[in-house]
């Protein structure tokens, strides 16, 4: 390689390591719409547990949807787990959000027809890599896993007879499963009264640790920032 | 493991919706039995109407419409427009072409039963449903004065037995005669084997019988107690039958049909009028058509409307299942994924209703079948599916799949359009 190119690999190196590198990106709906979400430029590594803020209405969640590759952006570079987004179709996309995410909602994460089990399990239902992560023994790695977020107990009952806050923990549950390279959680905790969030958030560093799974935390709720490795804002003018 | 397969996820959303999904394929159901049951009925209607007479080339009577000629005689509707004199009948019943004549008189009536004079050669000769001779369930037909065969529908309706006693009332009336031959009573000697033709609706009497009964009515007046004429006194051998009504007619070859028709038509002795049975069935079953057709698009426009029905419980609930969806997106699922799931469903409702209107259908068949022969001589054919079934059971279960895409589709758009963040 020439030394012209030295800049280049390393960047290269960077984008393969990171959990998330984005470089210009531009996002709008359609052509000829107003900007929606500009990022100039963003690396997350691995194993990072990244507090994303900013108000309402900021783009935080175009910004989730981004990563997740449910949208594309018009312009710049979006690499997530060392694989660049943009060159895959869009069934390629939902492919591989199936393989290496997960992701929370802000609340109404479970399916209410199916029980907790079923809910978490649902995970492996579109992806063979989680399937294979797991292993053989899916009743212990369930178990494990919940064990973790402490729903074990909860495994065979009914969605609706959960709390918010139970809810919660099973959707957590049903991301981490398989482990998964990077959590996307658009405001978990906002449902939640102040006391569970800080619980529900230690216990989802407990597991993504052992996983080695890195965390993109959307909130805009700034007094949870303190218990995050990095943070940074979106839309913040 | 309890991992459920997109297939058993389809499932439990179902039976999470399953009183709506519960009438939708009810109403799909509804829909079938009712599109099966109408075509079943123009099926057997139309072989009922068409197979009611069978291997008579002519049929004769006093001069009137051929339409008219054929109902009084074959349908045992309306009435005759004049009588045929008896030397008439014996002409073209010794006509070279002729192999044999069934002589067949009206007017009488048995509480809104037809009654028939006739003779043996009606029991011989007479054909229904492409050649099945009459038979008889119990008893026989006695060609002597007095005694009645009864057609199945009448013995059953007015559960008359053998050696039942009828009284006759004159002139063909609805319900119970207004003038009665009460002092002629008739012994049921014979009960036909239902036909499920309108042959199971009437009486069957001798020409003499019917002779005797208006013996006492030369006058054309109601006899007195001074001009009436016991039953006792009246012997077979004094009657002489000097008219009946009309008679069918078998030729020795086909050929002679046409020629024979002309050479009645234009008989100089006496007016009369000579169709081909078969001919004129098509022709008044044709004139029934709009009937069938307007049946057959009510049926359809049901169907429709079941599948509407289907195609709406579908809207309606997708807007509730947008977060759903949304859910099923964030796990990496493809739209395509959420339209088969859509789509699944549709097909399974739809096959669902297709399969329980079926089986309603098939076990109400052989009741209704029954019925219908019964009360109304209409007969249904015996095979419970017939091509013509088995296409609307496809163009349906089709119809309903098309109507599946709709919801689908639209589900499809949704997850598009949402991607993760529903607001709703």
């Amino acid at each position: 390689m020439s030394p012209t190119n030295s800049n280049h690999t390393e960047s290269q190196r960077s984008r393969a390591d990171s959990a998330v590198w984005i470089e210009d990106l531009d996002f709008s709906y359609g052509e000829n719409q107003p900007s929606i979400l500009k990022i100039g430029k963003l690396s997350i590594l691995q194993g990072q547990r990244v507090f994303v803020f900013g108000p309402s209405g900021s783009g935080k969640s175009t910004f989730l949807e981004l990563v997740a590759g449910v949208l594309t952006p018009k312009k710049g570079a979006l690499w997530i787990l060392g694989q660049d987004l943009l060159k895959l179709s869009a069934s390629e996309r939902d492919q591989f959000r199936a393989d290496h995410l997960g992701y929370i909602f802000q609340s109404f994460n479970l399916i209410p027809y199916l029980t907790v089990r079923e809910n978490i399990l649902l995970a492996l239902n579109v992806s063979p890599r989680k399937k294979k992560n797991v292993g053989p023994d899916v009743g212990a790695t369930l178990l494990c896993l919940t064990q973790g977020l402490g729903v074990d107990q909860l495994l065979d009952r009914p969605v609706n007879q959960l709390s918010v806050g139970q809810q919660q923990r099973v959707a957590a549950a049903r991301a981490l499963i398989g482990s998964p390279g990077l959590i996307l959680a658009d405001e978990p905790t906002s449902a939640l009264d102040f006391d569970h969030r800080e619980k529900f958030i230690q216990s989802l560093f407990t597991v993504a640790e052992a996983q080695k799974t890195t965390i993109l935390f959307v909130s805009h709720d700034r007094t949870l920032e303190k218990l995050f490795d990095f943070s940074f804002g979106i839309g913040a003018k | 493991m309890n991992q459920l397969g997109w297939r058993q996820v389809a499932l439990k959303s179902i039976w999470n919706r399953r009183l709506t999904s519960a009438l939708t394929i009810i109403s799909i159901a509804l829909s079938i039995i009712l599109l099966l049951t109408v075509n079943q009925v123009r099926r057997g209607g139309e072989e009922g109407f068409t197979q009611a007479i069978s291997q008579v080339d002519l049929i004769v009577g006093a001069r009137s419409g051929p339409l008219n000629l054929l109902l009084y005689t074959v349908f045992n509707m309306g009435s005759p427009s004049n009588n045929i004199s008896w030397k008439t009948y014996e002409h073209f019943n010794s006509h070279p072409s002729v192999e044999w004549t069934i002589p067949y008189s009206l007017g009488d009536g048995h509480r809104g039963f037809r009654v028939v004079g006739t003779d043996a050669r009606f029991f011989q000769h007479y054909r229904f449903r492409g050649g099945q001779q009459l038979q008889f369930a119990s008893g026989k037909y006695k060609e002597e004065l007095w005694s009645v065969v009864l057609g199945a529908t009448v013995a059953k309706k007015l559960s008359y037995a053998l050696d039942h006693k009828v009284v006759l009332a004159h002139g063909a009336t609805t319900g119970d005669g207004v003038i009665k031959h009460d002092d002629k009573p008739f012994q049921v000697t014979g009960i036909l084997e239902s036909t499920g033709t309108v042959l199971d609706h009437a009486l069957y009497i001798s020409l003499e019988s019917m002779e005797a009964l208006h013996l006492d009515w030369q006058s054309g007046a109601v006899p007195t107690a001074a001009t009436a004429i016991p039953a006792d006194q009246i012997k077979k051998e004094d009657l002489k039958v000097e008219q009946l009504t009309s008679f069918f007619l078998r030729t020795k070859s086909r050929i002679e049909t046409l020629r024979l028709q002309r050479e009645i038509n234009t008989y100089q002795e006496e007016a009369l009028s000579a169709i081909i049975p078969g001919v004129v069935l098509s022709e008044l079953w044709r004139g029934l058509d709009y009937v069938d057709k307007s049946l057959k698009a009510i049926s359809w426009i049901v169907v429709l409307v079941g599948f509407v029905g289907m195609m709406i419980a579908l809207l309606a609930g997708l807007n509730e299942r947008r977060r759903e969806m949304a859910v099923f997106r964030a796990l990496g699922a493809g739209p395509r994924v959420i339209f088969g799931l859509l789509f699944f469903e549709s097909t399974l409702l739809t096959l669902m209703g297709v399969l329980l209107g079926l089986v309603i259908q098939g076990l109400v068949f052989v009741l209704v079948s029954q019925l219908l022969s019964i009360h109304f001589g209409i007969y249904l054919s015996a095979a419970w599916i017939s091509w013509s079934e088995m296409l609307i059971i496809i163009f349906t279960s089709l119809i309903g799949s098309l109507m599946g895409l709709i919801p689908a589709l639209r589900a499809y758009r949704y997850t598009l359009k949402d991607g993760l963040s529903v607001s709703i």
